[in-house]
């Protein structure tokens, strides 16, 4: 049946089979080849959606081209980890402020050159550095602000939300009762900036003994604590997922929620809505603090850096001090919405929302700077939700916090004591 | 060495350097991490890294999370396993009757969700599942029954997701049974008929005993299947709410991917590769004694 | 009596209702994908599109332009991403197993007994366990975002080798001797008696093999950190982070994703239930 077939036959096709084999091997072997003379960048949502808008002139001004990508927020986090796992990360990347600490300290991102840090508001600034060097240019920064619908604030006897927790309440519950089937109030269940801002306008740090130990059993963030539940307690607002509503703006827009908090990448998502809702319909203004007075505010931002992977960082830095130049800044702004970082940029933004943010960003509240600081946001959130859905009551969310917090600084505890980090 | 040796090495031996290589050596690794406080810190410089013993089991023995998932898994399993064994046979058993016309036709459309995409379903099915704008719940209007808060009430979450799940998977098991069904010896049947038993009666004693052990193994399989769970909670929810649709896989993949605790996380894995081990032997024991292996 | 006679119109109905029901949101899937946009979040939610556009999928594929800059999902990148992937894994680990279950079947070698109570034992291992070793195993390796580190874990092919090894069994001794007392070496024996013989185990395998690296979205979500590399399920799941107000988009990627597969299974249906009931493959 199988006639005697030359050997050299078979070997050719058995060393044609291998050969393409490992041929395919070596082929599947190959990365994502970029071109080692354009500039890779991440950005996070809003910012990277639109950056590409602000890449053609630093093309044709460098002749630097640049590949940038996008990432969604909820999961920037770990691909960011992952890449600096894995030493696959870009040569620029957008890092929200609250990270650098974390980056700066497994080597992820290499410290900023002097030269390019002037022009910074003072908050700012703290908030990148660690030790000596600061870690990232900031880019955009932002402020926690309510954004309300007038009409409905003034139908119900205010020419603004009050200032102090007791009257914004008071107004809540008017806006409630004049319109029960909406909701006054919207804050999203997962995100913890609402709580924070609560809790840093009364002062009191979120971490204690150096951040070695979680200070939420602290009188001061139990009375937040107990002002953000009886929110949700108080029928002002659904117990909401941010998965669960996939529109929020619209449905700010068709007055669902009449007090929406949130950061200035708002204002260009309205702006870029006429037909739903047009710019007089709406404002921004502080966000209350317990007693009218001393607005402490959720400060933050966004700041560029350069990896450890860079293959040219002078390149990345050039691209990075163009984005933060203040005309880019201004451009970029007008496309998101987003403040710019650089004080000297500020005089000429117009927008009354600018003001309210300015305000708030010349009183930042204090938020830790610990590598562990996102993971232990994350799990006051979880708590929290679970304390609003009725499983625990503040003082035992307050204690369980803690409890979360401390396990996960414990690892910064030993370290601490080891003397291998300041 | 013969000739016949040596080509079967030559043969065999890619495979296996691959299986020690992606398999056995890592599930050492896993081991060995899961005795270590692998994290970022450690991923940035190996000198911090600690061997702690049997501490981040205890951990996870002391965190909620990691029960919370367990139970979340056990409910996915307890819902997931009647249902799609269930429906796989309801669909079984119309496409083996013999007065169904048109079987290729409704085998193909039965079968194709089978075959789709477990990303794209899971993306189609969040907006199927929207309390507001979803199909199932304007079905449900259309029924005169209220609309759920599928993804958004901790108590529908997990029932939403496992409605997802039959819908992909029952097709598998259908195929499995279609042919069991047909393999049911037919004298018996019409023995039993002849002898005045009704329909019900037949299936409960003719032929629920022929494919019990296809349904025993089915079932079993399929809880290894729901052990699994991870990508719908990743795509649907995100976990929530309140953290109801977390599995044991996503708390590993939050441990490990998300968070670099890489220690705790092995311990988590060798956790699942514990209880996926039980059901495997479970399997095997049965599929032996029935003689299907 | 009555009864009786309906009772075969009942069962036609019922698989009928059946079917359709199970249809039904791939339907919609592809109603929603032509609808233009924002008229999915409506209330009542429409079944049918008001009129047909092909605007999300002209946007998802080839991106737009806006004031000289080019926005874009990289939808295509990540289609040319799975498909490459999935032949690229099909190839090779055909390649490795259709020899190996043949050889475990047929060529004695020493310690081979030992060798495939390895395998069953490897058979048991669930994927995820490994994942965090290999991960870093792969870091050492500088395979991290690349095709390889991807396919890798798919390549060992276990299940592969031991189904192969099972149709194999079923070849008679008869004719492989009869073949090397005719002078012809084992690679001969094996490439042009024994292949020509699975040729329908080799589609079946190959089937398997495509489908699973194509929907495979763990492994890659962890591996592939670059966006220009993502496979679809990959890329489609980070869309739907940022654009889920995009029903309609969502719906065009969810329709690119899962209109290969789904084509390649209606062309080769019978491979594919033959292997499902063959009972060695996991589907």
């Amino acid at each position: 049946m199988v006639a005697t077939t030359p050997v050299i036959r078979a070997g050719c096709t058995r060393r044609a089979l291998l050969a393409a084999t490992a041929a395919g091997t070596a082929l599947a072997a190959c990365g994502v080849h970029h071109d080692p003379a354009r500039v890779t960048m991440w950005a996070m949502s809003t910012e990277g959606e639109n950056a590409p808008l602000l890449m053609p002139a630093f093309e044709r001004a460098t002749g630097i081209g640049v590949d940038l990508q996008s990432l969604p927020w909820t999961a920037a986090h770990e691909k960011m980890l992952t890449a600096y796992a894995g030493n696959t990360l870009p040569d620029l990347m957008m890092v929200q402020n609250a990270w650098v600490p974390e980056f700066a300290a497994v080597g992820a991102i290499v410290p900023v050159p002097p030269a390019l840090l002037a022009d910074q508001f003072p908050g700012i600034a703290e908030q990148v550095r660690v030790g000596r060097h600061r870690y990232g240019l900031p880019w955009v920064i932002g402020a926690h602000v309510q954004f309300y619908l007038a009409a409905p604030v003034r139908a119900a006897g205010y020419d603004r939300p009050p200032a102090d927790w007791a009257g914004w309440t008071a107004m809540a519950r008017r806006l409630k009762a004049r319109d029960p089937d909406n909701w006054p109030i919207l804050m999203m269940l997962n995100w913890p900036e609402h709580l924070l801002s609560f809790a840093v306008q009364l002062g009191e740090p979120l971490l204690r003994d150096g951040s070695r130990f979680g200070n939420f059993r602290s009188d001061a963030f139990r009375t937040a604590l107990g002002f953000y539940k009886s929110l949700f307690d108080g029928g002002l607002a659904p117990r909401l997922l941010s998965t669960e509503i996939e529109d929020p703006l619209t449905a700010f827009a068709r007055g669902t929620f009449t007090l929406y908090p949130g950061q200035p990448y708002m204002v260009g998502d309205l702006n870029r809505r006429p037909a739903e809702i047009r710019r007089d319909q709406w404002a921004t203004a502080a966000m209350p603090s317990p007693t009218g007075d001393r607005p402490l505010g959720l400060v933050g931002g966004s700041s560029l850096a350069v990896t450890r992977n860079a293959r040219d960082p002078a390149r990345a830095w050039a691209l990075a001090r163009y984005l933060c130049a203040p005309a880019t800044q201004l451009r970029f702004h007008a496309y998101t919405g987003d403040l710019p970082s650089r004080p000297s940029a500020w005089a000429t933004l117009t927008d009354p929302a600018s003001r309210t943010f300015a305000a708030q960003i010349a009183h930042p509240g204090a938020e830790p700077v610990v590598a562990e600081w996102e993971r232990i946001k994350t799990e006051m959130q979880l708590v929290a939700e679970h304390m609003v859905r009725g499983s625990f009551t503040v003082d035992a969310a307050a204690a369980e916090m803690d409890r979360r917090a401390d396990r996960l600084l414990e690892k910064r505890r030993w370290m601490l004591d080891r003397g291998q980090i300041a | 060495m013969t000739r016949t040796e040596r080509a079967g090495m030559a043969f065999a031996a890619p495979v296996l350097a691959l299986t020690l290589a992606i398999f056995v050596i890592p599930v050492a690794g896993a081991l060995a991490l899961s005795i270590t406080d692998f994290d970022i810190y450690a991923l940035a410089d190996w000198s911090n890294l600690r061997l702690i013993g049997l501490r981040n089991y205890t951990g996870l023995l002391g965190n909620p999370l990691f029960w919370r998932a367990l139970a979340n898994t056990a409910v996915f399993a307890g819902l997931g396993v009647p249902a799609a064994i269930g429906t796989s046979l309801a669909a079984a058993l119309l496409l083996h009757s013999a007065t169904v016309r048109w079987k290729p036709l409704w085998r193909v459309l039965l079968f194709a969700p089978y075959v789709t995409t477990l990303v794209a379903t899971a993306v189609v099915w969040r907006y199927l599942l929207n309390t507001r704008y979803g199909l199932v719940n304007r079905g449900l209007d259309a029924l005169g029954i209220a609309p759920v808060d599928w993804l958004g009430d901790p108590q529908a979450s997990i029932p939403a997701i496992v409605i997802f799940i039959v819908w992909k998977i029952f097709g598998y098991n259908m195929v499995i049974f279609t042919a069991a069904l047909a393999a049911v010896s037919t004298d018996l049947d019409e023995a039993a008929r002849l002898d005045g038993a009704g329909a019900w009666l037949r299936f409960r004693h003719v032929t629920l005993p022929a494919i019990g052990p296809t349904l025993l193994l089915a079932a079993i399989l399929s809880v290894s299947g729901f052990l699994q769970i991870f990508t719908e909670p990743y795509v649907m929810t995100q976990g929530g709410p309140a953290q109801s649709t977390v599995t044991v896989l996503y708390f590993m993949f939050d441990e490990g991917f998300r968070w670099w605790s890489l220690g705790s996380a092995s311990a988590v894995s060798l956790v699942l590769f514990a209880l996926i081990l039980c059901f495997t032997v479970l399997q095997l024991r049965v599929g032996r004694k029935h003689e299907w292996l | 009596m009555a009864v009786k006679a309906l009772r075969p119109v009942l069962l036609n109905l019922a698989v009928a209702a059946f079917a359709i029901l199970t249809t039904i949101p791939l339907l919609w899937m592809v109603s929603v994908s032509l609808m233009p946009g924002g008229e999915a979040n409506r209330f009542p939610p429409p079944f049918l599109p008001s009129h047909v556009t092909l605007d999300h999928y002209r946007d998802l594929l080839f991106g737009r332009w806006i004031e000289g800059a080019h926005f874009d999902y990289r939808i295509l990148p990540a289609l040319v991403n799975s498909l490459v992937l999935a032949s690229l894994a099909t190839a090779i680990s055909l390649c490795l197993t259709i020899p190996a279950g043949y050889a475990f079947a047929k060529l004695h070698f020493r310690g081979r007994a030992r060798a495939l109570q390895l395998l069953l034992a490897a058979a048991v291992i669930p994927a995820q366990v490994a994942m965090l070793p290999q991960f870093l195993l792969l870091q050492k390796l500088g395979l991290v975002n690349t095709y390889l580190g991807a396919m890798l874990p798919q390549l060992a092919g276990i299940y592969a080798t031991l189904y192969t090894r099972q149709s194999v069994l079923a070849i008679p001794d008869e004719m492989l001797d009869a073949a090397r007392v005719d002078g012809a070496g084992e690679w001969q024996i094996f490439w042009r008696v024994v292949v020509p013989l699975l040729r329908p185990v080799i589609v079946t395998l190959g089937l398997f093999a495509f489908l699973a690296s194509w929907g495979d979205f763990l492994w890659p979500l962890i591996i592939l950190t670059d966006q220009m590399s993502y496979t679809l399920p990959v890329a489609l799941a980070a869309i739907s982070r940022e654009h889920a107000q995009d029903g309609e988009l969502m719906m065009a990627g969810a329709v690119v994703t899962t209109l290969p597969v789904l084509l390649i299974f209606l062309a080769l249906q019978r491979y594919y239930i033959s292997g499902l009931l063959g009972g060695g493959v996991k589907g």
